[in-house]
């Protein structure tokens, strides 16, 4: 009798755990996106120029691709669904008055968003108006006749001050950023020689992740 | 009632200061990255999700660009670059949002019966219809990355269109290496680079990888830039070393290579020249001394 309640008893334990290793992962305050049973728990390793971060004990991991198609297998291949979100502080600037003996300026700061593995770029992809001539020496010159924006920021990919023409890439990162913000500082002088007028510019800017 | 005068004007005072940081525009687009295989003759449809970040409500267009690469391997987008972008058709191309509202485009890809086999790429363009003004208005737009593959014979082709290596003298223990890539085949590849420099003998000096970054889009260039840095201990030997910068692309692995050789003088080789040359040329004034005596 003792032999067939301890069967019995092994045998719900036994069906229970599966049943136990199935479950909501989320609630109205946390998700878990992803999880697997291994032998040990994820380990996240770093180092000076380095970070890893493994799961050991898989049984079926690693990446099998061919042309048209990818799987990654494995706890490390899961990934949440990737998402791009592009800010900007201000998108109506105005550089006053231009004269010979100061450059103008203005400024907006964009934020980025991206958790693409392969990060974003960020870039000019079109313009449309009339402004100062492009300044081509890396410097908006006061006395000079010259137009550029500036890029600061951890992501800055270009350094001086660089022409306002499409194609022209301004921040990029190569892995995933977290409201990465990057300040387009737009400045323009003008010389004695500069016709009278008022000129203005749509400057359209594009974020995407990287291939 | 001075307490409320304070705190009223406290207020105020804070919620200007709220407003005037708070972005002027914002959304978030869903997926960013789509990779579609089709046969000519064949459609799909791709949905893409687009969600108003921002506390008031937006006037949104989506459209369809082309899509390449610069040669830091950077997406530019621009019209006419690619003929799939005459292939998509979205069922909207304007939309409102309300704050936090979210919004599903699908766009329909249909690949024609004649379809060059091979990689295509477009992007999904999502922006706000109500741009800045301004002397300097900004407009902005969020993209999402379609790699279309079109089924059917294709080729890997990568060319290495320039080499410099470094100078064909060198005294220099660090030696720059610069090179373009081209794709000339029909569909993106992986790339992987290496570069071994030889001595005279045929020893391996110096072997490295190099950073190729990501995929190489047909008909993209992309610029290579790496350093060598030579192991005293390893090229002591004076005379002339070779370099190999070699590039294994695509599913097939294949390998390009390009070679140049450099004439490399250690240091302590200029020095044990320059002594010698030095006795060499005082011995023969010494001769040419004795000789007029």
């Amino acid at each position: 009798m003792y032999k067939i309640i301890l069967a019995c008893g092994l045998v719900i334990f036994g069906l229970g755990i599966p049943i136990t290793a199935f479950g909501s992962m989320s609630s109205a305050t946390y998700s878990i996106y992803a999880d697997v049973i291994g032998v040990n728990g994820a380990v996240y390793s770093t180092g000076t120029t380095y970070a890893l971060s493994d799961t050991p004990g898989e049984a079926v991991a690693g990446t099998v691709d061919s042309g048209t198609y990818e799987v990654r297998g494995g706890f490390q291949a899961a990934e949440k669904d990737q998402t791009l979100s592009f800010t900007i502080s201000n998108s109506s600037l105005d550089l006053g008055t231009l004269s010979t003996s100061a450059v103008s300026s203005a400024a907006t700061v964009l934020s980025v968003t991206c958790n693409a593995p392969t990060g974003y770029s960020l870039s000019i992809s079109g313009t449309s108006g009339i402004m100062p001539a492009s300044v081509s020496d890396g410097s908006v010159t006061a006395g000079s006749e010259e137009y550029g924006v500036a890029v600061s920021g951890t992501d800055s990919a270009v350094a001086g001050d660089v022409a306002v023409a499409s194609g022209q890439v301004l921040a990029s990162s190569a892995s995933a950023v977290d409201s990465s913000a990057t300040t387009l500082t737009f400045k323009a002088s003008i010389d004695s020689a500069s016709t009278a007028g008022t000129d203005s510019q749509t400057v359209t800017l594009t974020a995407s992740a990287n291939f | 009632m001075f307490l409320r005068r304070i705190f009223f004007t406290a207020a105020l005072f804070f919620g200007m200061f709220l407003y005037s940081v708070l972005p002027a525009a914002a959304f978030t687009i869903q997926p960013i990255r789509y990779r579609v295989s089709l046969d000519p003759g064949s459609s799909t449809e791709l949905s893409l999700s687009i969600l108003n970040d921002e506390a008031t409500s937006h006037h949104f267009r989506v459209s369809v660009e082309g899509v390449t690469q610069d040669e830091h391997g950077r997406p530019v987008f621009g019209s006419s670059l690619d003929v799939v972008e005459e292939w998509v058709k979205s069922d909207k191309t304007t939309f409102s949002l309300q704050p936090g509202q979210k919004q599903l485009v699908t766009f329909t890809v249909s690949a024609p019966k004649d379809a060059e086999p091979g990689s295509h790429f477009l992007a999904l363009i999502v922006e706000p219809v109500d741009s800045g003004a301004g002397e300097v208005g900004v407009s902005t737009r969020s993209a999402a990355l379609v790699s279309l593959t079109v089924s059917g014979m294709v080729n890997e082709m990568v060319s290495i269109d320039q080499f410099a290596s470094p100078a064909l003298l060198s005294t220099a223990a660090l030696w720059p290496i610069q090179a373009t890539l081209k794709n000339r085949g029909t569909v993106s590849v992986k790339l992987e680079g290496t570069v071994i420099v030889k001595n005279a003998l045929g020893q391996i000096i110096s072997g490295q990888s190099v950073s190729l970054r990501n995929t190489l889009l047909p008909k993209a260039n992309r610029l290579v830039n790496s350093k060598i840095v030579l192991d005293h201990a390893k090229a002591w030997l004076p005379g002339w070393y070779t370099v190999n910068l070699a590039i294994h692309y695509g599913l097939s692995k294949k390998l390009v290579e390009r070679q140049s050789i450099v004439w490399y003088f250690p240091p302590w080789s200029i020095i044990t020249g320059g002594v010698c040359l030095t006795g060499i040329l005082f011995f023969i004034f010494l001769k040419l001394h004795h000789s007029k005596k």
